[in-house]
């Protein structure tokens, strides 16, 4: 896919990716192997073109199965890339990571409970990073642990405690200061705040903005809630089957979505004004064999498809100089 | 629990909106007779069409339920069978409670799937749950709770495990459901926005009781409890964005322990010595009731909020 | 915090029995094995506190000094598979791939084997006594081990904090030892507990097969096999060994239930 740049000097981007694909290969069983059937890769990440520019808060929406968690965790280098290539600061990462590139990008993660080892202390998990990284003496790893601590928002007394003494609140916020231990440029947010509460998800959402504005860290933020993304996002990517289908800034997404597909989804997001009604455009279902499809993948559900829809995959094309759309009826 | 009195009228569109712990999931189950075993209904009544079921074995209460009432679970693949065709289990109330033929139900199954908006209900019949997306799983559930021709529908959570298109289709067809049929619709839900779409009314929980209960208009544009005024400004609003989002201090109480006073108060920015002494009843504000004894006062606490911009 | 009553009663049964063992030759005041032959199978007396056998020895004596050799036998001949089937269990749960296949098939094979059918066979082969019989343990019991941990890796491996591990770069093996191990631990720990009493029971079986430690040797199977006999008259001479391995498994099933109950707060 082209990739159209939006920044103005490339050479400061933070994170970049140019055609990234992830493929997951599905497992082959013996029975397989005899009959040789032919393997059909689940494309997780087919095809995305992404900067992140410094200082910004990239924010990263799409429904289950469109490949957000998967790309995120490719960016961060939990998985390999199948294909395509991975930069920091214009350095070649893709194929495999320093520890200095490992201190460049950290993650915050969804499940405040999984996210956490059962069986260490807060202060362990923080001094083990600190330690490993060398980032401070084992005299002064005490003390880091404790402005770690604070910096989130939690008491000194939580650096001996066990997750399981935490809510699900400060587990997050305790998976927030790991991210931060190893002073990294970029955080990248898998849903952190899907699992909390609504009061709750305030005040860790403030947290990370100005932990953000503070640090100087850039971010993207990958989530499936609407309303959160829009409170934190400078820009915005929808993805959608595996592909980054429209990206502008947020505002300018709200204003005038272009993708048949954002229209969708943005109409389909509950509203708290008085009187909001659901709206009444049927939408329709996935579609089923992927691989045997041609052209625009959203064709099925599309209200505007065109004929020329089934046989040419759109790529990224110009709304206005900020703003790109994955579609032929763009202008 | 602590006290929940509530009635459900042929049409009603309730919301009932809380977070986690402050037992919104348990009054459905309780009511319906579904508790889990260490779990049980101490005091109260629950009349079921003027008759007082709470005396009864949860055995009766559940046949006398599943004669008005159905319910939708948070998590369709943990509610259906695993191993039964989803047509089959769709027909299983018409041929074993209703009394029809084995023929006559599988009929009364296609046209329930058609009725939820399943397309190619022929075919389905036969699929198995894990065959199906969760929107179609979702529906499968509605048609099963359809199946018994209740009168209102118990929904928890429903929609939450959803993807937001699905969840505006799986609305979309309650709202038609409720205007076709008269079905009167009880939906547990954290998610304000949801009830704002689809309920009239509206009660608040909090520590095991409602502490606002209202019209859904009234309630969202003038609450008169300090929690869902904060509540309405914490959660985030898809169309405007803010500098900062609305916090609420502190943590639900645990009920555990004993509620001295009111429990929202070591919370609350409104709180005065009073709400630490007893626990305010639901009065009846402006239209609405609410469980505060500076309900009255609203638009005054509410002003020094906006002003101090304490909330932040 | 509740309290463990099942560990404490547990490890208090335990402890009492392996004082008893350790200090035998202080609470006994014959030698297990030293024979008088005009005072066979004798009452129990304030003398002899549970009587005499065919071979006029000490019942009391040979029970005790049988608990120094069953309880150690058994808590030996799990330490080995204990290890060998969770480094198995976590080389093959967090690698996969071919190496994980194989010895899956091993452990299928393993365990389709009759276990006693085995124990013969290295009886006969290496002679009956201690060692035959931990060899044989050995090389059965590391399956369970390797499959509980195996299970519980597969599981952990997929949990964030392991991902947030190796985002911070840490080499395999410490993601292994600090991370993994001691999440998957525990079920084995419990298993381990049972696995005595199963070693236990292998080796009084084998024991009353005539398999085990040679005679006169003092161990509970073959007092119950030398026992047999008397059954009817003298009935405490094979009952009460049994009882003890009964109490032995009592005791640990307790200790494996407590531990359940603290490992998983």
């Amino acid at each position: 896919m082209s990739t159209i740049n939006t920044s103005t000097s490339p050479e400061t981007n933070p994170i970049a990716a140019k055609d990234l694909v992830k493929h997951f290969a599905k497992k082959q069983t013996l029975a397989n192997r005899i009959k040789k059937t032919p393997i059909f890769n689940v494309p997780a990440v087919d095809g995305v073109s992404l900067n992140i520019q410094t200082g910004e808060t990239l924010g990263l929406v799409g429904e289950s199965g469109c490949g957000k968690s998967t790309l995120g965790r490719t960016l961060v280098g939990l998985y390999s890339a199948t294909s395509g290539s991975i930069s920091l600061y214009e350095k070649e990462v893709s194929n495999s990571r320093t520890l200095e590139d490992r201190r460049a990008v950290q993650m915050i993660f969804q499940d405040p409970f999984s996210s956490l080892n059962p069986r260490m202390t807060v202060g362990d998990m923080l001094s083990e990073a600190l330690l490993f990284h060398k980032l401070v003496s084992k005299e002064k790893v005490k003390v880091r642990c404790l402005e770690l601590l604070s910096l989130v928002g939690l008491p000194a007394d939580a650096v001996d405690s066990y997750p399981r003494q935490f809510s699900g609140g400060q587990r997050q916020r305790i998976g927030i200061a790991r991210a931060l231990a190893l002073e990294p440029k970029v955080l990248i947010a898998d849903e952190p705040v899907s699992a909390l509460d609504v009061s709750v998800q305030a005040s860790v959402v403030n947290l990370l903005m100005d932990l953000k504005k503070d640090l100087g860290l850039t971010m993207l933020f990958i989530s499936h809630n609407i309303a959160v993304v829009r409170q934190v996002s400078d820009r915005i990517a929808v993805m959608y089957l595996g592909r980054i289908i429209e990206i502008g800034p947020t505002e300018e997404i709200f204003r005038n979505p272009s993708h048949p597909y954002t229209k969708l989804l943005l109409s389909s997001v509950p509203k708290m004004s008085i009187g909001s009604q659901i709206s009444s455009a049927p939408a329709g279902e996935l579609p089923t064999m992927l691989s045997a499809m041609t052209g625009c993948r959203f064709r099925s559900r599309c209200p505007i498809a065109i004929s020329d829809c089934a046989t040419k995959d759109p790529q990224l094309v110009e709304v206005n100089k900020t703003h790109q759309a994955a579609c032929l009826m763009v202008n | 629990m602590r006290g929940i009195s509530f009635e459900v009228g042929a049409g009603d569109s309730i919301g009932i909106v809380g977070e986690s712990g402050c037992g919104k999931s348990i009054t459905l189950k309780a009511i319906l007779g579904l508790l889990p075993v260490n779990a049980k209904v101490t005091r109260g009544n629950i009349y079921v069409n003027g008759t007082d079921v709470a005396g009864h074995s949860k055995k009766e209460r559940r046949a006398l339920f599943s004669e008005i009432a159905g319910m939708i679970f948070q998590d369709a693949i943990a509610a259906l069978n695993p191993v039964i065709t989803v047509g089959q289990q769709i027909a299983e109330v018409p041929r074993f409670r209703l009394g029809q033929s084995k023929e006559q139900a599988h009929a009364t199954a296609l046209k329930l799937m058609e009725q939820v908006g399943i397309s190619d209900a022929e075919h389905r019949f036969s699929l198995y749950p894990h065959q199906l997306s969760g929107g179609l799983r979702q529906r499968i559930a509605i048609a099963i709770a359809l199946s018994g021709k209740p009168k209102v529908l118990f929904c928890d959570e429903p929609t939450t495990a959803l993807d937001v298109t699905i969840q505006a289709q799986v609305l979309r067809l309650l709202l038609e459901l409720r205007r076709d049929e008269g079905l009167g619709l009880v939906f547990v839900t954290h998610d304000l926005a949801v009830v704002n779409e689809i309920c009239d009314s509206i009660k608040v929980m909090y520590a095991g009781k409602f502490i606002e209960v209202g019209g859904v208009k009234d309630t969202f544009s003038k609450p008169t409890h300090p929690y869902t005024y904060s509540l309405l400004k914490a959660a985030p609003d898809p169309d405007v964005a803010v500098s900062r989002l609305f916090t609420i201090e502190g943590e639900a109480p645990n009920l555990i322990l004993p509620v001295t006073g009111c429990p929202f108060s070591p919370r609350c920015f409104a709180s005065t010595t009073e709400c630490l002494a007893k626990e305010p009843q639901l009065i009846s504000i402006d239209g609405s009731l609410s469980a505060c004894f500076n309900g009255a006062e609203h638009t005054k606490w509410k002003a020094t909020d906006a002003k101090s911009g304490a909330h932040a | 915090m509740k309290k463990n009553n099942t560990l404490y009663i547990g490890i208090g049964i335990l402890s009492t029995l392996i004082l008893a063992a350790v200090f035998a030759p202080l609470i006994t005041r014959f030698d297990p094995v030293e024979q008088d032959l005009m005072d066979t199978l004798a009452n129990p007396t304030w003398t002899h506190w549970l009587g005499t056998d065919a071979f006029g020895r000490d019942v009391f004596s040979r029970l005790i000094f049988g608990a120094r050799l069953d309880l150690t036998i058994g808590i030996v001949a799990v330490a080995l598979p204990f290890i060998i089937g969770v480094s198995l269990g976590l080389i093959t749960g967090w690698f996969g791939g071919r190496f994980d296949a194989i010895i899956m098939r091993i452990v299928d094979t393993v365990i389709a084997f009759p276990f006693y059918v085995l124990a013969i066979a290295l009886v006969f082969i290496f002679g009956p006594g201690i060692k035959s019989i931990i060899i044989a343990i050995s090389l059965v019991g590391w399956v369970a081990y390797c499959r509980i941990v195996r299970a519980n890796v597969l599981v952990a491996k997929e949990q964030d904090y392991v991902h947030a591990a190796k985002l911070t770069g840490l080499p395999v093996s410490r993601i292994l030892r600090r991370h993994i191990l001691p999440n998957v631990i525990s079920q084995a720990i419990v298993f381990s507990m049972s696995d005595i009493v199963l070693s236990i029971l292998a080796i009084v079986s084998l024991g009353y097969l005539g398999l085990g430690v040679p005679v006169p040797t003092a161990e509970w199977g073959s007092m119950i096999q030398e026992g047999q006999p008397y059954l009817l008259q003298q009935w405490w001479i094979p009952t009460i060994p049994g009882f003890m391995v009964v109490i032995v498994g009592f005791s640990l099933s307790l200790i494996g239930d407590g531990l359940v109950k603290r490992l998983e707060r």
